[in-house]
Protein backbone atom coordinates (compact mmCIF):
# COMPACT_ATOMS: atom_id res chain seq x y z
CA UNK A 1 0.00 0.00 0.00
CA UNK A 2 2.75 2.45 0.94
CA UNK A 3 4.99 1.81 -2.09
CA UNK A 4 2.89 3.56 -4.77
CA UNK A 5 2.22 6.35 -2.30
CA UNK A 6 5.91 6.64 -1.51
CA UNK A 7 6.64 6.80 -5.23
CA UNK A 8 3.95 9.42 -5.80
CA UNK A 9 5.27 11.62 -3.01
CA UNK A 10 8.85 11.19 -4.18
CA UNK A 11 7.82 12.29 -7.68
CA UNK A 12 5.96 15.37 -6.43
CA UNK A 13 7.82 16.56 -3.36
CA UNK A 14 10.40 18.74 -5.14
CA UNK A 15 7.82 20.55 -7.22
CA UNK A 16 5.61 21.08 -4.18
CA UNK A 17 8.61 22.40 -2.28
CA UNK A 18 9.50 24.88 -5.04
CA UNK A 19 5.90 26.10 -5.18
CA UNK A 20 5.84 26.58 -1.43
CA UNK A 21 9.22 28.28 -1.56
CA UNK A 22 8.00 30.70 -4.22
CA UNK A 23 4.98 31.43 -2.07
CA UNK A 24 6.74 31.87 1.26
CA UNK A 25 10.20 32.99 0.23
CA UNK A 26 11.45 30.86 3.08
CA UNK A 27 13.01 27.41 2.85
CA UNK A 28 11.99 26.16 6.29
CA UNK A 29 8.39 27.29 5.94
CA UNK A 30 8.27 25.64 2.52
CA UNK A 31 9.53 22.37 4.00
CA UNK A 32 6.90 22.57 6.74
CA UNK A 33 4.16 23.14 4.18
CA UNK A 34 5.24 20.15 2.09
CA UNK A 35 5.54 17.91 5.13
CA UNK A 36 2.08 18.89 6.39
CA UNK A 37 0.61 18.30 2.94
CA UNK A 38 2.21 14.86 2.76
CA UNK A 39 0.92 13.89 6.19
CA UNK A 40 -2.60 15.04 5.32
CA UNK A 41 -2.62 13.15 2.02
CA UNK A 42 -1.32 9.98 3.65
CA UNK A 43 -3.65 10.13 6.64
CA UNK A 44 -6.84 11.06 4.84
CA UNK A 45 -6.61 9.89 1.25
CA UNK A 46 -4.19 6.96 1.04
CA UNK A 47 -7.02 4.49 0.47
CA UNK A 48 -8.36 6.39 -2.54
CA UNK A 49 -7.38 5.30 -6.08
CA UNK A 50 -3.96 6.48 -7.19
CA UNK A 51 -5.36 8.69 -9.94
CA UNK A 52 -7.11 10.78 -7.28
CA UNK A 53 -3.89 11.62 -5.47
CA UNK A 54 -2.45 14.34 -7.78
CA UNK A 55 -5.43 16.76 -7.67
CA UNK A 56 -5.84 16.17 -3.95
CA UNK A 57 -2.17 16.78 -3.27
CA UNK A 58 -2.21 20.02 -5.32
CA UNK A 59 -5.25 21.14 -3.41
CA UNK A 60 -3.74 20.36 -0.02
CA UNK A 61 -0.49 22.14 -0.89
CA UNK A 62 -2.36 25.22 -2.11
CA UNK A 63 -4.50 25.25 1.04
CA UNK A 64 -1.40 24.99 3.19
CA UNK A 65 0.10 27.94 1.30
CA UNK A 66 -3.10 29.97 1.71
CA UNK A 67 -3.21 29.16 5.43
CA UNK A 68 0.43 30.18 5.75
CA UNK A 69 -0.36 33.52 4.11
CA UNK A 70 -3.33 34.08 6.41
CA UNK A 71 -1.25 33.36 9.48
CA UNK A 72 1.46 35.69 8.20
CA UNK A 73 -1.09 38.45 7.60
CA UNK A 74 -2.49 38.05 11.11
CA UNK A 75 0.99 37.97 12.60
CA UNK A 76 1.91 41.09 10.67
CA UNK A 77 -1.27 42.84 11.77
CA UNK A 78 -0.90 42.14 15.47
CA UNK A 79 2.82 41.62 15.92
CA UNK A 80 4.18 43.79 13.15
CA UNK A 81 5.90 45.99 15.71
CA UNK A 82 8.12 43.11 16.84
CA UNK A 83 11.65 42.85 15.42
CA UNK A 84 11.69 41.10 12.03
CA UNK A 85 12.76 37.49 11.78
CA UNK A 86 15.36 36.22 9.34
CA UNK A 87 12.70 35.25 6.81
CA UNK A 88 12.44 38.77 5.52
CA UNK A 89 16.18 39.05 5.41
CA UNK A 90 16.45 35.93 3.23
CA UNK A 91 14.16 37.36 0.57
CA UNK A 92 16.23 38.23 -2.45
CA UNK A 93 15.63 41.59 -3.93
CA UNK A 94 15.56 42.05 -7.67
CA UNK A 95 18.59 44.34 -7.60
CA UNK A 96 20.71 41.74 -5.83
CA UNK A 97 19.74 39.12 -8.38
CA UNK A 98 20.69 41.28 -11.29
CA UNK A 99 24.09 42.07 -9.79
CA UNK A 100 24.82 38.41 -9.22
CA UNK A 101 23.70 37.52 -12.72
CA UNK A 102 26.40 39.70 -14.24
CA UNK A 103 29.18 37.65 -12.66
CA UNK A 104 27.96 34.06 -12.99
CA UNK A 105 28.65 32.54 -16.41
CA UNK A 106 28.16 28.93 -15.35
CA UNK A 107 24.96 27.33 -16.67
CA UNK A 108 23.92 26.00 -13.28
CA UNK A 109 24.31 29.37 -11.71
CA UNK A 110 22.52 31.00 -14.62
CA UNK A 111 19.56 28.79 -13.96
CA UNK A 112 19.76 29.61 -10.27
CA UNK A 113 19.79 33.28 -11.18
CA UNK A 114 16.86 32.91 -13.50
CA UNK A 115 14.96 31.08 -10.80
CA UNK A 116 15.84 33.67 -8.19
CA UNK A 117 14.73 36.39 -10.55
CA UNK A 118 11.48 34.59 -11.19
CA UNK A 119 11.07 33.91 -7.48
CA UNK A 120 11.54 37.58 -6.69
CA UNK A 121 8.89 38.52 -9.23
CA UNK A 122 6.53 35.76 -8.20
CA UNK A 123 6.70 36.95 -4.62
CA UNK A 124 5.55 40.37 -5.72
CA UNK A 125 2.42 38.87 -7.27
CA UNK A 126 -0.79 38.53 -5.25
CA UNK A 127 -1.18 35.03 -3.80
CA UNK A 128 -4.00 33.92 -6.09
CA UNK A 129 -2.23 35.12 -9.24
CA UNK A 130 0.92 33.28 -8.20
CA UNK A 131 -1.00 30.09 -7.49
CA UNK A 132 -2.85 30.25 -10.78
CA UNK A 133 0.33 30.91 -12.72
CA UNK A 134 2.33 28.07 -11.18
CA UNK A 135 -0.47 25.54 -11.40
CA UNK A 136 -1.33 26.38 -15.00
CA UNK A 137 2.07 27.14 -16.45
CA UNK A 138 4.31 24.77 -14.49
CA UNK A 139 2.12 22.03 -13.12
CA UNK A 140 0.32 21.87 -16.46
CA UNK A 141 -3.17 21.75 -14.98
CA UNK A 142 -6.05 22.91 -17.13
CA UNK A 143 -8.38 25.69 -16.02
CA UNK A 144 -10.88 23.37 -14.36
CA UNK A 145 -8.18 21.43 -12.49
CA UNK A 146 -6.57 24.66 -11.35
CA UNK A 147 -9.93 25.94 -10.14
CA UNK A 148 -10.43 22.72 -8.16
CA UNK A 149 -6.97 23.00 -6.63
CA UNK A 150 -7.47 26.64 -5.71
CA UNK A 151 -11.08 26.25 -4.63
CA UNK A 152 -12.42 28.98 -6.92
CA UNK A 153 -14.26 29.37 -10.23
CA UNK A 154 -12.69 28.80 -13.65
CA UNK A 155 -13.37 32.44 -14.49
CA UNK A 156 -11.28 33.54 -11.52
CA UNK A 157 -8.48 31.23 -12.59
CA UNK A 158 -8.44 32.73 -16.10
CA UNK A 159 -8.36 36.25 -14.71
CA UNK A 160 -5.60 35.50 -12.19
CA UNK A 161 -3.54 33.61 -14.71
CA UNK A 162 -3.63 36.24 -17.42
CA UNK A 163 -2.88 39.04 -15.01
CA UNK A 164 0.10 37.12 -13.62
CA UNK A 165 1.30 36.27 -17.10
CA UNK A 166 1.13 39.89 -18.23
CA UNK A 167 3.01 41.16 -15.19
CA UNK A 168 5.73 38.53 -15.46
CA UNK A 169 6.12 38.95 -19.22
CA UNK A 170 6.49 42.69 -18.81
CA UNK A 171 9.09 42.33 -16.08
CA UNK A 172 10.99 39.28 -17.25
CA UNK A 173 10.39 39.49 -20.97
CA UNK A 174 13.86 40.89 -21.63
CA UNK A 175 15.59 38.16 -19.64
CA UNK A 176 13.34 35.35 -20.84
CA UNK A 177 12.08 36.16 -24.34
CA UNK B 1 -0.34 34.84 -25.85
CA UNK B 2 3.40 34.44 -25.60
CA UNK B 3 3.92 30.69 -25.66
CA UNK B 4 7.70 30.96 -25.79
CA UNK B 5 7.73 32.86 -22.56
CA UNK B 6 5.60 30.24 -20.84
CA UNK B 7 7.74 27.43 -22.22
CA UNK B 8 10.91 29.15 -21.03
CA UNK B 9 9.48 29.62 -17.56
CA UNK B 10 8.37 26.00 -17.45
CA UNK B 11 11.77 24.79 -18.62
CA UNK B 12 13.65 26.85 -16.07
CA UNK B 13 11.38 25.70 -13.30
CA UNK B 14 11.87 22.07 -14.31
CA UNK B 15 15.64 22.51 -14.31
CA UNK B 16 15.43 24.12 -10.88
CA UNK B 17 14.04 20.88 -9.47
CA UNK B 18 17.34 19.16 -10.19
CA UNK B 19 19.40 21.91 -8.65
CA UNK B 20 17.94 21.62 -5.18
CA UNK B 21 20.72 21.33 -2.62
CA UNK B 22 21.41 18.00 -0.94
CA UNK B 23 20.23 19.19 2.47
CA UNK B 24 16.82 20.19 1.13
CA UNK B 25 16.46 16.93 -0.79
CA UNK B 26 17.35 15.00 2.32
CA UNK B 27 14.83 16.93 4.41
CA UNK B 28 12.14 16.31 1.83
CA UNK B 29 12.87 12.58 1.96
CA UNK B 30 12.71 12.67 5.75
CA UNK B 31 9.37 14.50 5.58
CA UNK B 32 8.06 11.79 3.24
CA UNK B 33 9.21 8.96 5.51
CA UNK B 34 7.67 10.74 8.47
CA UNK B 35 4.33 11.05 6.66
CA UNK B 36 4.36 7.39 5.65
CA UNK B 37 5.38 6.34 9.16
CA UNK B 38 2.44 8.31 10.55
CA UNK B 39 0.15 6.27 8.30
CA UNK B 40 1.56 3.01 9.65
CA UNK B 41 1.10 4.30 13.18
CA UNK B 42 -2.54 5.13 12.45
CA UNK B 43 -3.01 1.67 10.98
CA UNK B 44 -1.50 0.16 14.15
CA UNK B 45 -3.83 2.24 16.30
CA UNK B 46 -6.82 1.00 14.30
CA UNK B 47 -5.56 -2.55 14.81
CA UNK B 48 -5.34 -1.95 18.54
CA UNK B 49 -8.89 -0.61 18.59
CA UNK B 50 -10.11 -3.63 16.66
CA UNK B 51 -8.38 -6.14 18.94
CA UNK B 52 -9.66 -4.28 22.01
CA UNK B 53 -13.20 -4.35 20.67
CA UNK B 54 -12.94 -8.07 19.86
CA UNK B 55 -11.72 -8.83 23.39
CA UNK B 56 -14.60 -6.85 24.88
CA UNK B 57 -17.16 -8.70 22.74
CA UNK B 58 -15.69 -12.11 23.65
CA UNK B 59 -15.74 -11.23 27.36
CA UNK B 60 -19.33 -10.03 27.11
CA UNK B 61 -20.34 -13.28 25.38
CA UNK B 62 -18.55 -15.33 28.05
CA UNK B 63 -20.37 -13.48 30.79
CA UNK B 64 -23.70 -14.00 29.03
CA UNK B 65 -23.03 -17.73 28.58
CA UNK B 66 -21.57 -18.46 32.02
CA UNK B 67 -23.86 -16.35 34.21
CA UNK B 68 -27.17 -18.21 33.58
CA UNK B 69 -25.50 -21.50 34.62
CA UNK B 70 -24.93 -20.14 38.13
CA UNK B 71 -28.09 -21.25 39.82
CA UNK B 72 -29.84 -19.70 42.79
CA UNK B 73 -30.00 -21.59 46.14
CA UNK B 74 -33.67 -22.35 45.52
CA UNK B 75 -32.81 -24.06 42.27
CA UNK B 76 -30.10 -26.06 44.06
CA UNK B 77 -32.62 -27.06 46.72
CA UNK B 78 -35.02 -28.23 44.06
CA UNK B 79 -32.36 -30.28 42.34
CA UNK B 80 -31.02 -31.89 45.53
CA UNK B 81 -34.43 -32.56 47.11
CA UNK B 82 -36.00 -35.96 46.71
CA UNK B 83 -38.80 -36.35 44.20
CA UNK B 84 -41.49 -36.70 46.85
CA UNK B 85 -40.89 -33.17 48.22
CA UNK B 86 -43.81 -30.95 47.24
CA UNK B 87 -43.77 -27.26 46.49
CA UNK B 88 -45.59 -26.54 49.78
CA UNK B 89 -42.77 -28.34 51.62
CA UNK B 90 -40.35 -26.15 49.82
CA UNK B 91 -41.98 -23.10 51.31
CA UNK B 92 -41.62 -24.74 54.70
CA UNK B 93 -37.91 -25.18 54.16
CA UNK B 94 -37.59 -21.55 53.17
CA UNK B 95 -39.34 -20.37 56.36
CA UNK B 96 -37.65 -22.91 58.63
CA UNK B 97 -35.87 -20.26 60.66
CA UNK B 98 -39.16 -18.54 61.35
CA UNK B 99 -40.81 -21.72 62.57
CA UNK B 100 -37.83 -22.54 64.73
CA UNK B 101 -38.05 -19.12 66.38
CA UNK B 102 -41.83 -19.55 66.83
CA UNK B 103 -41.26 -22.86 68.51
CA UNK B 104 -38.73 -21.37 70.93
CA UNK B 105 -41.08 -18.57 71.93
Amino acid sequence: MSDPLNQFLADNEKRAFRMAQFATGNRDDALDIVQEAMIKLVNKYRYLPEQDWPPLFHRIVQRQITDWHRSQTIRQKFFGWLPTTNEQQTETSLDQVEDLSARTPDMHLLNEQAIELLQAELQLLPLRQRQAFLLRCWQGLNTAETAAAMGCSTGSVKTHYHRALNVLRNKLGETWP
Amino acid sequence: MNNNFEKNVQQQLDISLNTLDAATQSQLSQARYKALAAAKKTKFKLGQWFSGLTTAVVLALLVMVVMPTQKSPTHLLLETSPDWVLVSDLELYQDLDFYQWLDET
